[in-house]
C-alpha cells in the first residue's frame, strides 16, 4: 500500500473514530475547564499562559517553587506584602523596579535595600494582562492550587476513566481461547480421520508423544520459529543500532553542570548561546569560559587542576592575569613552567606544604592535565578543547535547535533531562525518530501568538468555531520526512 | 523542408525517427548492449566476481556487521573555538559581498559562508550591472578554491623542471637580485579592470622604468579596441546597453553566452523580452548572422547562415544598404554570399534598422569580428543610426577588454632577441597555451632568463617559468574591479589562505620595495587598495564625507556604482576606403569557426569539474570538445550529412596546414552553415589538474593573424576526414531522459497516438493524445492566436480528467504553503548557471565522462533543448527541466516502501534512509527527472567497486579528499549508493526561510526563499513562490496568460508554470 492510500485510510478511519475519542474526553474537558475557571478567581490572569512567560522572563532568578530565594525574593512570599500598596505600583515594579525605586516607593526601597547591588531586570514590553498572567501563575503555585485538579464531587469517575486501560489481557484471553479451539478441534480432526481410516480397514498405528515432538513437521515448525524469532530479535536489536541512550562518556574537563547550572543557576543559554537563534547548540569556546574563569581560578571540587586545563588551551597566565601573547607559538617547556608554577603556589598557599611537596603535586597533575588534553590527533594542550559529543543524530537528519527552544519555548530539560543535577551530562533521551515524532503528535503549536501561522487559515478559522481546540506539529506536517530528511 | 516547421525535435535521432531511439525514450534507465559493455574493458566496475564470491562477501559483510554490532559506537569529538569570533556563530550561515575574477569574467558576487568556508556563489542582487544575475563559471568557482592540484607554496625551477620549495623570503631575495632599474620587465596578464591591481603595476613600473605591462585576451576583442581608436581616438571598449535597443544585428558575436561580459548583457537583453502587455506586445528583436550555432544564435529571431569568411562581406553589404537607406555613399564590395537566401536578407535587415531609427528607436549592431575594418564599418553603421548615447555608451565604457594582439607578436620577436630580462606572467594568463603561436611563444619565452609565474594553478605557462609565486584564489583575496567606468565592485576574503600563497599584488609590492610592503603579512594589498579608493572612488563619490564609513558601506554592499551618464558626441573617421580591407570571402574550402566554449572558456575553466560535467547548452555534451558539422533537409525526404558523419561520436579528423586534430568526436548540428564546421576552443590542455588535462582537443593552433596582427578565430582550407571509428565513451545528454516530444513522421502520420484509445474512445481522449503539451511557442505575429488555442488546451485538459487519487487534501493544500515554480522559457537563455548553482548547494556528485556516457549522470535540474521551426535554421528552445512537484504524483504511488511522498507544503519528497532502490519511481516518472545512485560518489562505500572515479585519469575519486569536501553543504545530506534522488525545491532553503519568519514572528514574504537555481538565474526566468499567498509572485506568473503547465493533459498537477517562449521574428527574413 502506498502512502497516500495508507493516508486515505488513516483519515477514513479517523473520520470515524474521532467521535468516539471526543466522547470519551469531553468529561474530562468539563472537568479541566471547572478547574481553570476555578483558578482565575485569584487573580485577573491566566495562570497556564504565566506560567510559560514566567519561564521566558523570570525563571532565571526566581526560584519556580515561590518559596525559596534565588538570585530574586521567593515570589510567593514577598508578593504579599505589596498588598499594601495600590495594584498599580506592582505592575510598575515589574515593568521598571528602578523607576519605582527612583520614586522613592517605600515597598521598592526596602526590597532595595534587601537585595542591592542586584537590580531587577525591567520589563517594559510586558502586557499589564502579562503581569497579571503571571501573578496568577505565581499565587496558583504558592498557594499550591496551580496544577492541582480541584477535587469536585462527581468528577471522580471522569479522572479514572482517563487513566490508560491495560487492555491487553483480554488478548492473553482470546489467544488462550482459541489456543483450546485448536486443540479441541485438532483432536475431533484426528480422531475422525482415525474413525474413518479404520472404517477404511487400514491399521492405525498411534504416534505416540515423542513421535509427534520429532516428526518432520514438528522439527519444520520448531526451525520456522526460531528464524522468525531470531529475525525478529535481529531486526529488534539493529534498530537500536548506534542508539546511545544514558551514554556519559568521560570528558577531558572535569566539568560539573551540577555546578555551573544547579549550584550558580547559569541559564543554559548562556554558554551554549546558539541554542536561541542555530541549527547547534554550540558548546561553548574557551574564551566563554574566561568571562567567569578570569576571576574564578579554583574550582569547588577540583582545584586548580581542572580549570587549569581552561587556562592551557587559551593561554591565560593567571598568575599575571593576562592572555600570553603569540602563545601558539610558545615552547612546550614554557607553557610547562607557567601552570606549574601557578599550580605549585596554590598549592602552597592551600596547604602550607614545601616547595619540593607542591613541585611533585603540580608535576604530577600537569602530566593528569596533558594526558587529558592531548590525542592522538591533538598533541598539545594549546589549542581548542577536545569534548566528547554525547548526543550524536545520524548524519541524514536535520536537527535545529532554534525552531525548538525559540520558536516552541521548549524547555531545555525536556530533552536533555534535568542537566543542572548531573556532575557528568549523560544522554537523557533515546534520541530515536519515534521519541521525536511522538513528541510531534502530542506537542502544541503556539499558533495563536505569532503571525507566521496566519496562513494556516482552516485551522484558524476551527479555532474561532470552536470545531477545535489546538494545533499540534503534527497537524502542520511535523511527521513529514523531509522536515527532518534532507 | 515546410512541412516540418510546426514540429518540435530534441535532436537528429527524434527528427529522423530512429527506431533505436524511440524504443530507448520507452524505458527510463538506458541499458548499454551488453557486448558493448563488456567490451570496453575501462569500465568503472569491473565484472570479475563469480557467484561465490557473492556470497563471500555477503558472508563476510554480515559477520562484519555482528561483530561491529558488538562492538562500541565510535567515540565522537565535539571541538569547539578556542576564541570564537564573535561574526561566526556554527550552523548559520555567513554572506560576504565580493567579486569573482577569472579569466576574463568579472561579476559582483556575495559569497555564502558555513563556518568560515566558503560554499556557495550567489548573484549580488544591488548591482544594477549584473542585476543579480551570475553565470555558470562563477557558480563554478567555488570548487577551485578546493583543488587539491593548486600551487601550494613558493617554488624556484630545479634541474628536473619542476619547482623546488623556497620560502616567500627567499623568492623575493632572488627576484628583486634580478631587478636593476635599468632591468627590461616585461608583466603579462589577460586585461586588467581592477584599478588598484593597475595602480600596484604601475608602482613596479615606476620602481623600474623598463617595465612594460602588456595584456591581451585568450579570446581578443582587438579589432574593436582598434577601431575606435581609429574611429573616435579612444582606445576603448564600449559599455554596450542592450536594454535600450529595439533591434540587435548581431554578426557572430555570442554575447548571450561568453562574449566580453554575457551577464551584464543577457541580464540587460533579457529586460527588452518580458512581454509586459498583450493588447500591444512588443518585444525587442535580435537577428544573428553566423556560421556556427552559438549560444547567442540560439536565442536569436532570425538567425542568418553565413561563412565565417563572408562576415565581412555580410557587414560590408549591410553598411552599403543601409548608407543607401540613409542617403550615404557605400563602399565597394565584391561577391555575394553563398547562401541566397542570407543575401537576399540584407536588404531586409537594413530596412528594419532604418525603420526603427527613423522612429527614434536604438538599435545596436555589433560583432566579434576581430578585423579593424569591419569595425569600422559597423561604428560607421551605428553612427548612421544614431546608436551612440543611446544603445552605445562611449564615456561610461568597459574595461574588460584591453588586449591588442600583435603586441604578443612583438613581445616574442623581443623575447627572440634576447632583450627582455624577466617576464611576470599574472593570474590566469597562459600565453603557452591559449595563443594561435603558443608554440613559438614558448620557444622564445625559455629564453628570458628570468620568468615568474603567479597562477593559482599549474598551467602549460607555470611550467616553463623558473619561479613560481602563486597567487591566493580569489575568495581568499583583496580586490576590486571597475568592470564599466561606471561600476566599482569589491573583492574581499571569505576564508584565510589554504595554503602558503600570496597575492600576486602584493608580491608585486615587495619587488617593486613599495613602503606598504613591508606591512604585517596580508594586510600589505589591503591597505593598498584602501588608500588607492580613497585617493580614487572616494573623491568622486558623493554619499559620504568619511572614508572609513565609506569604504565600509562598500565592503558591505560590494559594489559602488554611479549613475550612468548620457554617452559623448562622437567624430568618425572615413570608412569610404576601407572596401579592400575587409576580410576577402574564400570560396569552394570547407571553414571551420572556433568558439569559446560555455563551460571551459578559453581553457581557464577547465580544471573545474562541474564544468566540465556541465552539458554545453548547444552540442549538450560533457568531458570532451566536439567538432560541430551541418546536417541538412534536401527539400524531398531526406537528410544529407556531411561527409558520412551519420552518428554523433563518429571520429572526425581535422587539419589546416597550420594544425592537425587526429580524432575528434562529430555532432551533427542543426543551424550549422553548409561546408563548415565549428570546433570549440579551451580544450586539450597538457597542464592542469586531472579534470583538465587529456580532455578534448587542442585548438588554438588553428587561428591565424591577419595583417594588424590581430588573431581570427575561423580558418579556411580545412580538411575533414572521418576515421572510420566512434568515440566508445562519448558523453552527450541530448538522448538523455528524453519526455518524448513526437509528432508527425516524415509522411505526416501522426505517431505518438495510441491508436486503440481512438477506436475505442475517440479522438482527443488522454491516451490518444499527439498533442502533449511540452513545448508551447508564438511569435509576436501569431501570439493571439497561440494564447487562444493555449486557453483552448488548458481548458481541455483540465476537462479529460481533473479526478485525484487523494481525495480531501485541499483542506490541506489550501492552506500554510504550498510552493512553486514559474519558468519564464523567452528569458531562459540556456546558460546552465542554474544547473551548476544546484549542482553547488544540492551536494550533487559529478560521475565522469564514462558514467554520463552510460546515462548516470546525476544532476537534478537539467537544461533540455529543443528545435523548431525552420530545419536549415532552426529556433533553439530551451526549457530548464526539474522535479515538477505534482500533487498528483505518478512516482509516489508506486514506492513499496513508501520513501517518496508528499507534503502538506506541496513537496514531492524524498526520504533516502527509506530508499531501496527499486527505481519504480523513476520508471514512472513522466518528466524523467529522478536520478539513480549507481555507484558510490561520496568515498563512503566499504567496497571499492562499487566507487566511482570521475575525473580522466581514473585514479582521482573525487570527495575522497577533504579539501575537496569542504566544498560540501552540511545542510544537504550526502547520498549513499542505491538510492533515489531529485529536485528538492531546495527544502533547506524552504525551512530555513521559514523558521526565519517564525523567529522574527512575521509572516512569510514572497523572496524570502529563494531556491539555488533562482539565485543564479541571470535574466530572472525562474521565480519561487508560495501558490497560496494571495496577489503573491507566484500568482501573479501562474495567471499570466502565457503559462502552462507540462503535460498538463495527464494530470499530475504539476508545480511548475512555464510561460511560453515568444520570439519576434522579422516577417521578411523567414
Amino acid at each position: 500500500m502506498s502512502n497516500n492510500t495508507l493516508r486515505a485510510f488513516y483519515k477514513l478511519s479517523m473520520k470515524y473514530l474521532k467521535p468516539l475519542v471526543w466522547l470519551r474526553f469531553s468529561s474530562i474537558a468539563t472537568l479541566i475547564i471547572f478547574v481553570f475557571s476555578s483558578l482565575t478567581l485569584f487573580g485577573q490572569g491566566n495562570p497556564d499562559k504565566g506560567k510559560d512567560l514566567f519561564k521566558a522572563n523570570c525563571a532565571a532568578c526566581h526560584n519556580k517553587n515561590m518559596k525559596d530565594k534565588l538570585t530574586g525574593p521567593a515570589l510567593g512570599v514577598t508578593l504579599a506584602d505589596w498588598s499594601a500598596y495600590p495594584h498599580s505600583d506592582l505592575l510598575k515594579w515589574v515593568k521598571n523596579s528602578q523607576g519605582l525605586i527612583a520614586e522613592g516607593h517605600p515597598r521598592a526601597l526596602e526590597l532595595w535595600n534587601q537585595y542591592k547591588p542586584v537590580v531587577m531586570t525591567s520589563f517594559p514590553t510586558l502586557a499589564d494582562q502579562d503581569i497579571e498572567d503571571i501573578l496568577s501563575y505565581i499565587d496558583g503555585v504558592a498557594k499550591g492550587t496551580y496544577g492541582v485538579p480541584a477535587v469536585v464531587p462527581g468528577a471522580a469517575t471522569a479522572i479514572q476513566s482517563e487513566k490508560p486501560e491495560n487492555t491487553n489481557w483480554v488478548y492473553w484471553v482470546l489467544f488462550a481461547v482459541f489456543g483450546l479451539v485448536v486443540v479441541v478441534l485438532s483432536n475431533i480432526i484426528r480422531n475422525l480421520n482415525s474413525i474413518s481410516k479404520s472404517k477404511d480397514q487400514e491399521i492405525i498405528k498411534e504416534k505416540t508423544l515423542l513421535g509427534t515432538l520429532t516428526s518432520k513437521k514438528m522439527l519444520g515448525l520448531i526451525i520456522l520459529a526460531m528464524i522468525v524469532l531470531g529475525s525478529f530479535t535481529t531486526v529488534q536489536n539493529a534498530i537500536h543500532l548506534g542508539r546511545q541512550q544514558n551514554y556519559q562518556p568521560t570528558q577531558p574537563i572535569n566539568f560539573s553542570h551540577k555546578i555551573h547550572a544547579g549550584d550558580n543557576k547559569i541559564d543554559c543559554n548562556f554558554c551554549h548561546d546558539g541554542a536561541r537563534r542555530s541549527k547547534q547548540s554550540i558548546i561553548p569556546g574557551a574564551s566563554t569560559c574566561m568571562s567567569c574563569h578570569k576571576a574564578v581560578k579554583k574550582g569547588t571540587l577540583s582545584g586548580t587542576s581542572e580549570i587549569t586545563k581552561i587556562y592551557a588551551s587559551i593561554g591565560f597566565n593567571p598568575l599575571a592575569d593576562t592572555f600570553i601573547t603569540h602563545y601558539d607559538k610558545l615552547p612546550e617547556k614554557e607553557v610547562e613552567q607557567i601552570y606549574q608554577k601557578w599550580i605549585t603556589d596554590q598549592y602552597i598557599d592551600a596547604s602550607s606544604a614545601t616547595l619540593s611537596d607542591a613541585s611533585a603535586f603540580a608535576r604530577n597533575q600537569w602530566s593528569d592535565i596533558v594526558k587529558s588534553m592531548t590525542s592522538n590527533t591533538k598533541s598539545t594542550v594549546k589549542g581548542p578543547i577536545e569534548w566528547v559529543r554525547i548526543h550524536n543524530l545520524p548524519d541524514h537528519v536535520y536537527f535545529n535547535h532554534s525552531q525548538h527552544v525559540t520558536v516552541a519555548g521548549l524547555d531545555c530539560a525536556k530533552c536533555h533531562g534535568k542537566v543542572q543535577e548531573m556532575d557528568v551530562v549523560r544522554q537523557y533521551s533515546p534520541l530515536s525518530m519515534g521519541w521525536c515524532i511522538n513528541c510531534h503528535r502530542e506537542t502544541e503549536v503556539k499558533f495563536a501568538d505569532n503571525p507566521y501561522y496566519d496562513s494556516y487559515i482552516n485551522y484558524h478559522k476551527e479555532i474561532k468555531e470552536g470545531k477545535r481546540s489546538k494545533v499540534t506539529v503534527e497537524d502542520i506536517g511535523g511527521l513529514e520526512c523531509q522536515k527532518c530528511h534532507y | 523542408m515546410s512541412e516540418l516547421k510546426e514540429n518540435y525535435w530534441s535532436g537528429v535521432e527524434e527528427f529522423i525517427q530512429d527506431e533505436s531511439f524511440i524504443k530507448q525514450t520507452e524505458s527510463e534507465f538506458y541499458d548499454l548492449p551488453i557486448l558493448n559493455e563488456l567490451s570496453e574493458g575501462n569500465t568503472g566496475v569491473e565484472s570479475s566476481h563469480s557467484r561465490r564470491d557473492f556470497l563471500k562477501y555477503l558472508g563476510f559483510s554480515v559477520g562484519a556487521a555482528t561483530i561491529a554490532a558488538g562492538c562500541e559506537s565510535p567515540i565522537r569529538k565535539a571541538i569547539p573555538y578556542v576564541h570564537k569570533p564573535d561574526s561566526i556563530v556554527p550552523g548559520i550561515a555567513n554572506y560576504y559581498a565580493s567579486t569573482f575574477i577569472k579569466g576574463n569574467d568579472v561579476l559582483p558576487i556575495v559569497v555564502k559562508t558555513r563556518e568560515g568556508r566558503p560554499i556557495k556563489i550567489e548573484g549580488n542582487t544591488l548591482s544594477n550591472f549584473s542585476n543579480g544575475g551570475t553565470s555558470a563559471r562563477a557558480q563554478a568557482s567555488v570548487l577551485d578554491l578546493y583543488d587539491t592540484d593548486r600551487l601550494k607554496q613558493p617554488g624556484a625551477i630545479n634541474s628536473r623542471g619542476s619547482f623546488n620549495k623556497v620560502s616567500w623570503e627567499d623568492l623575493d631575495t632572488a627576484v628583486m637580485g634580478k631587478l636593476n632599474p635599468a632591468s627590461k620587465v616585461v608583466i603579462l596578464s589577460n586585461s586588467i579592470c581592477s584599478p588598484s591591481t593597475l595602480a600596484a603595476i604601475s608602482t613596479f613600473t615606476t620602481a623600474y622604468p623598463a617595465t612594460r605591462h602588456i595584456m591581451y585576451d585568450p579570446v581578443s576583442s582587438s579589432a574593436i579596441l582598434m577601431a575606435n581608436e581609429r574611429s573616435f581616438a579612444k582606445r576603448i571598449f564600449p559599455g554596450y546597453r542592450f536594454d535600450k535597443a529595439k533591434l540587435v544585428v548581431n554578426f557572430g558575436a555570442d554575447f548571450l553566452g561568453t562574449w566580453v561580459s554575457p551577464v551584464e548583457y543577457a541580464s540587460a537583453w533579457v529586460k527588452t523580452r518580458k512581454l509586459k502587455n498583450f493588447e500591444n506586445p512588443d518585444i525587442s528583436r535580435l537577428i544573428q548572422f553566423e556560421s556556427n550555432m552559438s549560444y547567442t544564435g540560439a536565442n536569436a529571431d532570425n538567425r542568418m547562415l553565413i561563412k565565417p569568411s563572408e562576415q565581412g562581406l555580410a557587414i560590408a553589404k549591410l553598411y552599403n544598404s543601409v548608407a543607401a537607406l540613409t542617403g550615404g555613399g557605400g563602399i565597394s564590395v565584391n561577391g555575394t554570399l553563398s547562401n541566397a537566401k542570407a543575401e537576399k536578407s540584407i536588404a531586409s535587415v537594413a530596412k528594419d534598422l532604418v525603420t526603427k531609427s527613423k522612429a527614434g528607436q536604438a538599435t545596436l549592431i555589433i560583432s566579434d569580428s576581430n578585423n579593424v575594418a569591419e569595425q569600422m564599418l559597423i561604428n560607421k553603421m551605428n553612427d548612421i543610426l544614431g546608436n551612440y548615447g543611446k544603445s552605445i555608451d562611449l564615456t561610461n565604457y568597459s574595461n574588460q577588454r584591453k588586449g591588442i594582439d600583435k603586441d604578443i607578436v612583438t613581445l616574442i620577436t623581443e623575447m627572440n632577441g634576447g632583450s627582455v630580462d624577466m617576464v611576470i606572467v599574472l593570474g590566469d594568463a597562459n600565453p603557452a597555451y591559449d595563443l594561435p603561436d603558443a608554440k613559438q611563444f614558448t620557444e622564445a619565452y625559455k629564453k628570458v632568463p628570468v620568468r615568474i609565474t603567479c597562477t593559482i594553478a599549474p598551467n602549460e605557462t607555470s611550467s616553463v617559468c623558473t619561479h613560481s609565486a602563486p597567487d591566493h584564489h580569489f575568495l581568499e583575496s583583496w580586490g576590486d574591479s571597475q568592470p564599466r567606468r561606471d561600476v566599482y565592485s569589491v573583492m574581499q576574503p571569505t576564508i584565510a589562505p589554504l595554503y602558503n600563497t600570496r597575492q600576486c599584488e602584493t608580491s608585486l609590492l615587495k619587488w617593486a620595495k613599495h613602503p606598504m610592503a613591508a606591512l604585517e603579512a596580508g594586510t600589505e594589498y589591503q591597505t593598498f587598495i584602501r588608500e588607492n579608493w580613497k585617493s580614487s572612488v572616494f573623491t568622486v563619490q558623493k554619499d559620504f564625507s568619511n572614508f572609513d564609513n565609506f569604504w565600509d558601506n562598500s565592503l558591505h554592499d560590494g559594489i559602488v556604482e554611479f549613475p550612468a551618464a548620457a554617452g559623448s558626441a562622437t567624430v568618425l573617421a572615413d570608412v569610404s576606403g576601407l572596401g579592400g580591407s575587409i576580410t576577402a570571402p574564400t570560396k569552394g574550402s570547407v571553414e571551420v569557426k572556433l568558439y569559446e566554449p560555455m563551460g571551459v572558456g578559453s581553457g581557464a575553466f577547465a580544471n573545474n569539474p562541474w564544468l566540465q560535467e556541465m552539458p554545453d547548452p548547444i552540442t549538450r555534451s560533457v568531458w570532451n570538445s566536439t567538432l560541430h558539422v551541418p546536417i541538412w533537409w534536401n527539400g524531398d525526404d531526406d537528410f544529407l550529412v556531411f561527409k558520412d558523419f551519420h552518428t554523433d561520436g563518429q571520429l572526425a579528423t581535422v587539419a589546416t596546414h597550420l594544425a592537425k586534430i587526429e580524432e575528434i568526436p562529430i555532432v551533427r548540428q542543426f543551424g550549422q552553415m553548409r561546408e563548415t564546421i565549428g570546433m570549440p576552443l579551451g580544450y586539450g590542455r597538457s597542464m592542469g589538474s586531472p579534470s583538465a588535462v587529456g580532455v578534448g582537443q587542442y585548438a588554438y593552433n588553428f587561428m591565424t593573424r591577419d595583417g594588424d596582427g590581430n588573431i581570427q578565430y575561423w580558418s579556411d582550407k580545412v580538411t575533414v576526414t572521418p576515421t572510420g571509428g566512434t568515440d566508445g565513451n562519448y558523453a552527450s545528454v541530448q538522448d538523455h531522459h528524453t519526455l518524448g516530444v513526437r509528432g508527425k513522421d516524415k509522411s505526416g502520420k501522426e505517431i505518438n497516438v495510441d491508436e486503440k484509445a481512438i477506436m475505442n474512445i475517440g479522438n482527443g481522449y488522454q491516451g490518444s493524445l499527439t498533442d502533449r503539451s511540452i513545448l508551447k511557442s508564438a511569435d509576436l505575429k501569431n501570439l493571439d492566436e497561440r494564447l487562444k488555442e493555449l486557453k483552448e488546451f488548458r481548458t481541455e485538459a483540465a476537462s479529460l480528467n481533473n479526478e485525484t487519487l487523494y481525495t480531501g487534501f485541499d483542506y490541506l493544500y489550501k492552506q500554510g504553503h504550498h510552493w512553486g515554480l514559474s519558468i519564464d522559457l523567452s528569458a531562459c537563455i540556456g546558460c546552465g548557471a542554474c544547473q551548476v548553482a544546484c549542482v553547488s548547494e544540492n551536494n550533487v556528485p559529478i560521475v565522469g565522462k564514462h558514467e554520463v556516457h552510460r546515462h548516470h549522470e546525476m544532476t537534478w535540474m537539467r537544461i533540455d533543448r529543443y528545435y523548431y521551426g525552420d530545419v536549415e535554421s532552426p529556433h533553439v528552445f530551451y526549457q530548464p527541466m526539474m522535479c515538477q512537484h505534482c500533487d498528483n504524483a505518478p512516482c509516489e504511488n508506486v514506492c513499496p516502501v513508501n520513501a517518496t511522498n508528499h507534503s502538506a507544503e506541496g513537496l514531492n519528497q524524498m526520504a533516502y534512509n527509506r530508499c531501496v532502490g527499486t527505481r519504480y519511481c523513476a520508471n514512472n516518472c513522466p518528466y524523467k527527472v529522478r536520478r539513480f545512485n549507481w555507484l558510490d560518489y561520496s568515498s563512503a562505500d566499504l567496497f571499492v567497486h562499487n566507487e566511482n572515479n570521475p575525473l580522466p585519469d581514473g585514479k582521482t575519486k573525487f570527495y575522497e579528499d577533504n579539501i575537496i569536501r569542504m566544498v560540501l553543504n552540511p545542510d544537504v545530506t550526502v547520498r549513499s549508493r542505491g538510492v533515489i534522488e531529485k529536485c528538492s525545491l531546495c527544502v533547506q532553503r524552504i525551512q530555513e526561510g521559514k523558521l526565519k519568519a517564525k523567529i522574527e514572528k512575521r509572516d512569510l514574504r514572497d523572496g524570502d526563499i529563494k531556491t539555488a537555481c533562482v539565485t543564479a538565474c541571470p535574466t530572472g526566468a525562474i521565480q519561487f513562490g508560495d501558490q497560496n499567498k494571495k496577489d503573491g509572485l507566484l500568482e501573479k506568473h501562474w495567471n499570466d496568460p502565457t503559462t502552462y503547465f507540462v503535460l498538463e493533459e495527464i494530470n499530475t498537477k504539476s508545480k511548475v508554470g512555464y510561460k511560453m517562449k515568444v520570439t519576434n521574428q522579422n516577417n521578411d527574413l523567414v
